[in-house]
């Protein structure tokens, strides 16, 4: 017989579940022990160090369809602001916010793709950083998120809701857009139809607030800009060429949006259909992040 | 001919006197100011003073626009300076063939068995002292060559015979040689596919040339740094025409890794021609240089064992060994199929000043890039096959007693 045992009331443990922690992105209730929120699936440790900072981290979205290079170019973007010793810089706040970047950098340098992102949230990546202007003593708290695309595609198509998604756009202040060049290159005009898109839904957004959508930085990052050295040298001008649609609608809507052309390897197809970087040389990968942080407010 | 410094010089004391003159007008503005005078006449001052020196300027820069364009049209066409200083640039019409050739850095073709013996003592003596200076000699043997499609723990052994390779890759100066001697139009130097293409090889302003180049010719404080935007058609058709060709894998990646055989018929190879760590200061790559080329000369710490400037940083080199070989069928996986471009492929070796990661900027790494592509960052350096050099240690007469000394060394 199990003898009855008598368990002293733990009241300050009560008092920690009765006041729950609200999480930074969505503004979900969660328990103050939880790992990742309920609902939109996001790091709770990122909440908790929102909290413990007097002013709270602001938000940059990435926005591209699957396989535009979201994880490379934010894991790339976050080890050039690692190593650069002047100019903008950024010092990762947290374990979970250098696995985006350990991810990239580790399959960049087996000459690998990293794998594509999962559409559960609970598995994005997720990044907070603080990062340092070149003036002294001007520092940003940043939020990045590494959203799957497929997710986003199926949100922005308005066939699945994704809590995460329209968290993010919803607390994001400025908004990264990346277009695949490959596929602009090759005649599709799938790229531009999603950025225009996205940016048509961002834009909904915050309406009534006093600060809307069309006053954020946008920036249009043309991805995988290797082998095209006409968007490289005028990525504006490539845009009015190539993407005129997108153009248009960037600068109709928003007054603050800027085109930009990255790339981060050197790729070739393989006879499987698999693409391999032959060579890491990262090129125009910082200035957008650098145009999109100076612009917002703080 | 012009003189560059010359008119620069008439440029700056014109600037000198233009500037001493506006800051006569401010203190005359000034004094006028403090003095009561109607500040209409002082107001009007300021516009006609901005307008000289907006003319001043307007002046400087075509002054400078000319001479620099004079300069192109009358550069000296030189590859060394050592070589040929303008005087005897301007001398050329008396230069005979094999001395032009040696102006120009075609020593190569010289030094082979049927020219050789037609030339003199002194000619046969310079050409090779110049095969010496400007090239290393990579010995015979055995090199493990990994590739980015193969396991490259396991890489196959390749026989390598004695090889010269350049000890710099070819500058903006020396391929300026080429382009002023007609390269580009003589069809017998190029692969007989890339013909019909040659008129694609231009450069900014539509003029033969390497990519980057403006009306024909190289930026002047680049003379000596690599040549870039060339394609690999242009690299293959220079080495032809200086009497050399483009290594293949094996021979770049034996001039650098210097492989030496061991007791158990292994091959104890170098990662980088200096060592097996990576060291920064030798090499200029991502982080570690400028950004941008550097001249060829530079980074003296990073030679490899035969004295091969900067095999590894700086530019990527051009090989004739084709990218998309496929490996060994036993090598031969889903994963590891090999690529397919719509243009063929060569192989790149050695990394380059924006390579990112130190594991892709060894002697072993290999990329590729396709034959036309005439990238920022790819450059070369040409190749010689020792057998092709009819007496490679070559001494002028020497005595007895000197052969004697040479052949115990």
């Amino acid at each position: 017989m199990t003898p009855l045992v008598t368990l002293p009331m733990e009241s300050y443990q009560l008092a920690k579940y009765a006041e729950p922690v609200i999480c930074f992105v969505c503004d979900f209730e969660n328990n103050f022990d939880a790992e990742s929120c309920r609902k939109c699936g996001a790091p709770m440790a990122l909440t908790h160090q929102a909290i413990g900072h007097k002013t709270p981290p602001q938000m940059i979205t990435v926005v591209g369809p699957p396989g535009a290079g979201k994880t490379v170019y934010l894991g790339m973007l976050l080890d050039l602001l690692a190593r650069r010793t002047s100019g903008i810089r950024a010092l990762a706040r947290g374990a979970f916010s250098v696995s985006l970047q350990q991810q990239a950098v580790e399959s960049l340098s087996r000459c690998e793709f990293p794998g594509e992102t999962s559409s559960d949230p609970d598995d994005w990546n997720w990044v907070h950083c603080q990062v340092h202007l070149s003036r002294r003593r001007a520092t940003r708290e940043v939020v990045l998120a590494d959203p799957a695309g497929e997710a986003m595609l199926a949100h922005i198509d308005g066939m699945v809701h994704q809590p995460a998604v329209q968290a993010l756009f919803s607390r994001s202040i400025a908004a990264l857009v990346l277009v695949d060049i490959t596929q602009v290159e090759a005649g599709g005009s799938d790229a531009e139809y999603f950025a225009v898109k996205a940016l048509s839904n961002l834009a909904e957004h915050h309406k009534r607030g006093r600060s809307t959508w069309s006053r954020r930085p946008v920036a249009v990052v043309f991805t995988k800009a290797d082998d095209c050295e006409a968007c490289c040298d005028d990525p504006a001008g490539y845009a009015d060429r190539h993407c005129s649609g997108l153009a248009q609608f960037c600068r109709e809507r928003f007054t603050k949006v800027e085109f930009f052309a990255a790339s981060v390897a050197r790729s070739t197809k393989l006879a499987n259909g698999l693409d391999v970087p032959l060579r890491i040389e990262p090129r125009g990968i910082v200035e957008p992040f650098e145009w999109l942080v100076r612009g917002m407010k703080r | 001919m012009f003189d560059l410094a010359q008119i620069r010089a008439k440029c700056l004391k014109s600037a000198r006197i233009r500037r001493a003159l506006i800051a006569l007008a401010a203190v005359l503005i000034v004094v006028a100011w403090c003095w009561d005078v109607r500040v209409g006449v002082a107001s009007s001052l300021i516009p006609i003073f901005l307008l000289m020196n907006q003319l001043g300027k307007a002046k400087v820069r075509q002054a400078m626009l000319t001479a620099r364009a004079a300069a192109i049209a009358s550069r000296p066409a030189v590859a060394d300076q050592h070589l040929a200083t303008p005087s005897e640039a301007d001398a050329e019409t008396e230069l005979s063939l094999p001395e032009t050739m040696l102006r120009q850095q075609r020593y190569a073709l010289l030094v082979r068995s049927q020219i050789t013996e037609t030339l003199s003592e002194e000619l046969r003596a310079q050409s090779n002292r110049l095969l010496w200076d400007r090239m290393g000699l990579v010995p015979e043997g055995n090199v493990a060559v990994a590739s980015i499609f193969t396991d490259n723990e396991f890489p196959p052994n390749v026989w390598v015979d004695p090889v010269l390779l350049d000890r710099h890759c070819v500058s903006n100066q020396e391929f300026f040689e080429f382009v002023i001697a007609g390269g580009y139009q003589q069809p017998a130097l190029w692969d007989a596919e890339v013909v019909s293409g040659l008129l694609d090889f231009v450069d900014t302003t539509g003029a033969p040339g390497p990519r980057f180049w403006v009306d024909g010719g190289y930026p002047h404080e680049l003379a000596s740094h690599p040549v870039v935007g060339v394609s690999w058609y242009e690299a293959a058709a220079y080495a032809r025409w200086v009497g050399k060709r483009l290594p293949c894998d094996a021979e770049w990646v034996k001039s650098g890794s210097w492989p030496i055989a061991t007791g158990n018929g292994s091959l104890a190879q170098r990662k980088y021609p200096w060592g097996n760590t990576m060291d920064r200061s030798r090499t200029n790559l991502w982080g570690s240089g400028p950004q941008t080329t550097v001249p060829v000369g530079d980074y003296a710490s990073g030679v490899s064992v035969s004295g091969l400037y900067q095999l590894v940083g700086n530019v990527w080199e051009w090989t004739s060994t084709s990218f998309d070989t496929p490996p060994p069928p036993r090598r031969l996986t889903e994963e590891t199929a090999p690529p397919i471009a719509e243009v063929p492929m060569k192989s790149i070796r050695g990394g380059a000043f924006d390579t990112y990661f130190d594991a892709q900027a060894t002697c072993h790494f290999q990329s590729g890039e396709r034959v036309l592509a005439r990238k920022h960052n790819i450059g070369f350096r040409c190749a010689l096959s020792a057998c092709d050099v009819a007496n490679l240690f070559f001494t002028p007469n020497p005595t007895p007693a000197e052969a004697l000394q040479e052949a115990l060394a």
